[in-house]
C-alpha cells in the first residue's frame, strides 16, 4: 500500500487564542490518517500548556527562540518525514480553518499527479465567504508576488488549474518534491525569516519543472494577516528585502533583464503612492527594504546556482504562466 | 456643355478612385477592425475559465484525446499538455503520439507523461507520417469518445465538458466546436471562427469542421482511423468517411472552444499550398461523391489553399421563369433578356417561361422556345408553374446578369444534382457589396445574411466566398428542380414569391436550402415597383446590436445555418 498520511504543520507564535479552532477543523476532516505537529516559536502566552491540556494527540516541538515562519515550518517538516508513513505534508496557518472534506479532496487529486508538487484548495474569507482570500500566488511581470483573484466575488467552482504558485496559509506538499530539493532538506529558505518564502518556494518548484495546482472543490477560510498585521511597516520592509532575493534565486538572467524596467517603475509606483497617502515612514521602509535586498544577493548565490542549473521548464512557458497566474 | 463636362468629371473621380479614395478606405477599414480584434481578445482572456455546462451529467464517458507529436516548441508543447489537465471535465485520457526524431524534445515528452497519471506517452518505432502516427494513438485509445488535438493548439478548459454533455444529453455522435487563433508567444487571440450549425454543402467545399472534432470510438473503428495515402488532407478525408458511412448524429456546440497556434511551424498562418495537400484533398472529395452516387468533378480553387470546388455533371436543358414584370419595365426587361440569353452558355438550351406581354418583342430574343404565361391573373407563379418542360428551373423575381458565363451552369448542375436542394446564387451591386446571401436564423429572426459586406470579405463567420447551408431564401433568383418549383407555387396568390413559401416544400421533404457565390449575379434593376418597398427581413433590432458590435459581443455564435439537425 502507498502511503497516505498527511501530516499538518502548525507553527504559531502568541496565538493561544486561534490554536483550538484550528487543530478542530482538521480533526473534524473525513480523512482519518492526519497527523499535527506544533512548533512553537517560544510563545510567551499559555499556547504550549493549552495544546497539551486539550489535543494529547498533537506532537509539540518547542523552540527557545522566535525562528520566524520559514525556520518553524523546516523543523515541523523534518520531524515529519522522520515517519515514513507521511506523504503529504499539509502546512495551516493558526488564523486558517479547513472546511470539510479539504484533506480528502485535495489528496485524491494530489494521487492523480506524480510531477504534483504544491497543492490549494480554494480559500476564501473568513469574515465573509462570498469573498475568496486567494486562489494561487505569482510572480508578475513587475517581479511583484501577486495572490491571484484577491477579494474576487465566489461565483462558482472553476476546474482543477496548473498555476505558477499556492498561498502558503493552507496547502498540501507532496513527499517526493520535498526529497527532491536541490539544498537538502531545507524547504523554506530560512535566511528570508518571514514574507514571500512561500513564493520563493513556489517559483522554485515552478522552475525545476514540478507542477502547482489549485483544487477549487477543496475550500478553506483564512483570517488575513491576523497573526503579523499588527506591524504593517514590518511586512512591507520583509517584502521587498525578500523580494529582491526570489527573484535573484528563481529566475534566469535573462528574464530579470527583461523584467527590470517594469520592476523600477512598479517599485516607482509604490514609493509615489505611499508618498502621496502621506504615510513617509513605510515609503522610507519600502527603499530601505529594496536596498537591503539587493545588498544581500551575494548570500543566495550558491542558491540560484543549484537551483538554475535543474531549470526544466523553457522560458516561454514561464511568461506564460507570469501573465495572470495559470 | 455643362452636362458633359459632369459626365468628364464623373468619369475622371472614377478612375481616381482608384487611387486615392480606395486605399483611405481600406485604412479605415483595418483600423475600425483594429478595435473589434482588441475586444475580441479581452472577452476572450475574462471568458477563460468560465464553465458553460451544468455540473451533474448523466453519464460520464471516457473521452481520449489523440496528440500526433512531432518535434513541438517546448513551450507550445507543455502549453498544450495544461491545457488538458486543466480541464473541468474529469473523465479523460490524453495519448501522445512521440515521433519526435529530435533526441530533446522526445525526452521531454517522455518526461511529460508523469505530470498526470491520465496522460500516455506511446511511442512507434519510426515517425509514420501525421495519419500514421495517429492511427497509432488511436490503437491505445479506451475511450467512448475519440477527440483531436495538435501538438501546439490549446484546448479551452470547458472543452471536454461541453463536448461530455453534448454527447450524453443530446447523444450526439459527432461533435464540433468554434476556434479561434492564438499567436506564437501566446500573448493575443484572434479571428474567431464562428461556425455554422452542421452544413452538408459547405464541407464539400472547406473543411469547416476540422478543430475541435470530437467523435464516437465505434464509428473511428469502423473506418478504420485515417488514411495515409490523403496525408496533408488526411482529416478531411476521415470525416467525409465517418460522415458518409457511418451517418452519425452530428452537433455544433457554438463556442469557441479551440485555440489554434498561429506559429510558423504550424499550419494555421502558412496554410500548405503544396501540391500534394491539393492533390490529396481533391481525392477525398471525388471519392466522397462516388459514395454518393453523384457524377461530378472537383477542383481546387486557385491561391485558396484548402478550398474545392465540386461540381455535378451540367444539365443539357433548363427552363427560366421570369417573374411578373410591371408595365413601366418592359423595356428595360427586354434589354435585361437579351443580356442574359447570351450568358446562358454554348452547351445549354433554355425555355423561357414569361407573361404574354412578351409575345410582341419575342424576335428580339434569342431562345430556344418561349412559354407565355396569360399574366392578367392573380396566380401567376401557379400557371408558369404548369408551363415548365424541363427538369430544372430557374426563376428569376428581379432582374440581376451572372457575373461570369459558368454563373448558370453552376446553379442548374447543383440543382439537377438532387431534388432536394434549393440553389440561390450570390447577389452584388455592381461594387460588390452584398445584397442577398439567403437568410440566417439569429436571436432577432430571421435576417438577411452578410448584410454589408463586401464579397470577399473574412467575418467572424468564415469566409463571404463559401457556398453555405442557410434557414431561408428571399427567392429573388433561384434554381430547382422542377418539383420542387411545382410544390413551391402550388396554389400561390400574389405577385412575388418569400421565404415562407418554402415551408410547403419542408413539409414533404427535407430540402436543402444552399446559397452559393461562386455563381455571383450583379444586380441590375427590380422588375416591379413594389420590390423594395418594404423588406421584410430588415430588422431595427439587429441593426443596433450590429452597430453596438465593436463595443460590445457575445463571442458565441447566434447565427444558425441549418434548422435541421440531420437528415441520417
Amino acid at each position: 500500500m502507498m502511503p497516505s498520511k498527511v501530516a499538518f504543520i502548525v507553527v504559531g507564535w502568541n496565538n493561544a487564542d486561534l490554536l483550538p479552532d484550528c487543530f478542530r477543523s482538521v480533526y473534524r476532516q473525513t480523512y482519518n490518517e492526519v497527523d499535527i505537529y506544533y512548533i512553537d516559536n517560544y510563545s510567551k502566552d499559555n499556547s504550549v500548556e493549552l495544546v497539551k491540556k486539550d489535543f494529547p494527540n498533537v506532537k509539540i516541538i518547542e523552540l527557545d527562540y522566535n525562528t520566524g515562519f520559514a525556520k518553524g515550518n523546516n523543523i515541523g517538516i523534518a520531524a515529519a518525514l522522520k515517519d515514513p508513513e507521511v506523504a503529504y505534508i499539509g502546512l495551516l496557518n493558526t488564523d486558517a480553518r479547513l472546511k470539510d472534506q479539504w484533506t480528502q479532496k485535495i489528496v485524491a487529486f494530489a494521487s492523480k499527479k506524480p510531477k504534483g508538487a504544491l497543492y490549494q484548495g480554494m480559500t476564501l474569507d473568513y469574515y465573509n465567504e462570498d469573498i475568496i482570500d486567494s486562489t494561487h500566488t505569482y510572480v508578475s511581470y513587475n517581479g511583484q508576488a501577486t495572490q491571484g483573484s484577491w477579494r474576487y466575488y465566489y461565483q462558482n467552482e472553476i476546474g482543477p488549474k496548473k498555476v505558477f504558485g499556492v498561498n502558503a496559509a493552507a496547502c498540501l506538499i507532496s513527499r517526493k518534491f520535498i526529497e527532491a530539493q536541490p539544498f537538502g532538506q531545507e524547504l523554506f529558505d530560512e535566511r528570508m525569516f518571514m514574507y514571500l518564502e512561500d513564493v520563493d518556494l513556489a517559483a522554485r518548484a515552478t522552475v525545476l519543472g514540478w507542477d502547482n495546482y489549485l483544487v477549487p472543490e477543496a475550500r478553506a477560510l483564512h483570517m488575513g494577516s491576523a497573526t503579523s498585521g499588527k506591524n504593517p511597516g514590518f511586512s512591507l520592509y520583509m517584502t521587498f528585502r525578500n523580494n529582491s532575493a526570489m527573484l535573484f534565486k528563481n529566475f534566469p538572467l535573462k528574464m530579470l533583464i527583461r523584467m527590470s524596467p517594469a520592476i523600477l517603475r512598479g517599485d516607482i509606483d509604490t514609493l509615489r503612492v505611499l508618498r502621496r497617502m502621506g504615510k513617509k515612514d513605510a515609503a522610507r521602509r519600502v527603499l530601505k527594504g529594496r536596498i537591503v535586498g539587493i545588498l544581500r544577493l551575494p548570500l543566495f548565490i550558491m542558491k540560484r546556482r543549484k537551483v538554475l542549473k535543474r531549470m526544466k521548464v523553457p522560458k516561454g512557458y514561464m511568461w506564460n504562466l507570469m501573465r495572470n497566474g495559470y | 456643355m455643362a452636362k458633359s463636362l459632369a459626365g468628364k468629371f464623373v468619369r475622371v473621380s472614377v478612375a481616381n478612385g482608384k487611387f486615392f479614395i480606395n486605399p483611405v478606405k481600406k485604412a479605415y477599414k483595418e483600423y475600425k477592425e483594429s478595435f473589434t480584434k482588441a475586444t475580441y481578445n479581452a472577452w476572450v482572456i475574462q471568458n477563460e475559465g468560465e464553465c458553460f455546462v451544468p455540473d451533474t451529467l448523466k453519464d460520464e464517458p471516457l473521452i481520449s484525446v489523440v496528440v500526433p507529436a512531432y518535434n513541438p516548441d517546448p513551450s507550445h508543447y507543455l502549453a498544450m499538455v495544461y491545457s488538458v489537465v486543466n480541464q473541468h471535465y474529469e473523465n479523460w485520457e490524453l495519448i501522445i503520439v512521440n515521433a519526435s526524431d529530435a533526441l530533446e524534445s522526445k525526452r521531454r515528452i517522455t518526461s511529460s507523461a508523469e505530470i498526470d497519471t491520465r496522460i500516455k506517452v506511446v511511442e512507434p518505432e519510426e515517425n509514420l507520417g501525421i495519419a500514421g502516427n495517429t492511427n497509432y494513438g488511436l490503437e491505445h485509445c479506451k475511450g467512448k469518445y475519440i477527440a483531436f488535438l495538435d501538438h501546439d493548439d490549446l484546448l479551452h478548459a470547458c472543452a471536454l465538458h461541453s463536448i461530455a454533455y453534448a454527447a450524453t444529453e443530446n447523444d450526439a455522435e459527432l461533435i464540433y466546436t468554434d476556434e479561434d487563433k492564438i499567436k506564437a508567444d501566446n500573448s493575443v487571440y484572434f479571428e474567431p471562427f464562428l461556425k455554422p450549425g452542421w452544413s452538408p454543402d459547405l464541407l464539400e467545399n472547406v473543411n469547416y469542421i476540422n478543430h475541435l472534432t470530437a467523435v464516437k470510438a465505434s464509428y473511428v473503428e469502423k473506418v478504420k482511423g485515417l488514411r495515409p495515402k490523403f496525408d496533408g488532407a488526411q482529416d478531411y478525408d476521415f470525416l467525409l468517411r465517418v460522415i458518409d458511412i457511418c451517418k452519425p448524429k452530428i452537433e455544433h456546440i457554438a463556442r469557441v472552444l479551440y485555440h489554434w497556434r498561429a506559429a510558423e511551424t504550424s499550419t494555421a498562418s502558412d496554410f500548405s499550398n503544396k501540391t500534394y495537400v491539393l492533390q490529396a484533398g481533391t481525392r477525398a472529395l471525388e471519392e466522397h461523391l462516388e459514395r454518393q452516387g453523384i457524377n461530378g468533378s472537383v477542383k481546387a480553387i486557385k491561391n485558396r489553399p484548402g478550398f474545392y470546388e465540386t461540381l455535378p455533371s451540367v444539365p443539357k436543358r433548363i427552363s427560366i421563369v421570369i417573374g411578373p414584370v410591371d408595365k413601366t419595365n418592359h423595356r428595360l426587361c427586354i434589354i435585361w433578356l437579351a443580356e442574359l440569353s447570351k450568358k446562358v452558355g454554348k452547351h445549354i438550351q433554355a425555355e423561357l417561361v414569361i407573361g404574354d406581354w412578351l409575345e410582341a418583342y419575342k424576335h428580339k430574343l434569342a431562345f430556344a422556345s418561349i412559354q407565355y404565361v396569360k399574366s392578367a391573373k392573380n396566380n401567376y407563379w401557379d400557371e408558369a408553374s404548369k408551363l415548365v418542360n424541363e427538369r430544372v428551373v430557374l426563376s428569376f423575381s428581379l432582374a440581376a446578369l451572372p457575373d461570369d458565363s459558368l454563373a448558370i451552369s453552376r446553379l442548374a448542375a447543383l440543382a439537377s444534382s438532387s431534388d432536394k436542394k434549393v440553389i440561390a446564387p450570390f447577389i452584388t451591386s455592381q461594387a460588390k457589396t452584398i445584397l442577398d446571401a439567403g437568410l440566417v436564423e439569429s436571436d432577432y429572426g430571421k435576417q438577411r445574411l452578410f448584410t454589408g459586406c463586401e464579397l470577399g470579405d473574412n467575418t467572424y463567420y468564415g469566409s463571404t466566398e463559401w457556398i453555405r447551408n442557410v434557414a431561408g431564401l428571399t427567392l429573388n433568383i433561384f434554381a430547382t428542380c422542377k418539383e420542387n418549383f411545382v410544390a413551391l407555387t402550388h396554389n400561390k396568390t400574389g405577385q412575388s414569391l418569400s421565404d415562407t413559401d418554402l415551408e410547403k416544400l419542408e413539409k414533404t421533404d427535407t430540402s436543402r436550402l444552399i446559397v452559393n457565390p461562386h455563381a455571383l449575379f450583379i444586380f441590375n434593376g427590380a422588375l416591379r415597383a413594389d420590390t423594395f418597398s418594404n423588406d421584410q427581413y430588415f430588422n431595427p433590432q439587429l441593426n443596433q446590436a450590429q452597430s453596438r458590435i465593436n463595443v460590445k459581443i457575445p463571442y458565441w455564435n447566434d447565427l444558425r445555418a441549418l434548422s435541421e439537425k440531420n437528415d441520417a
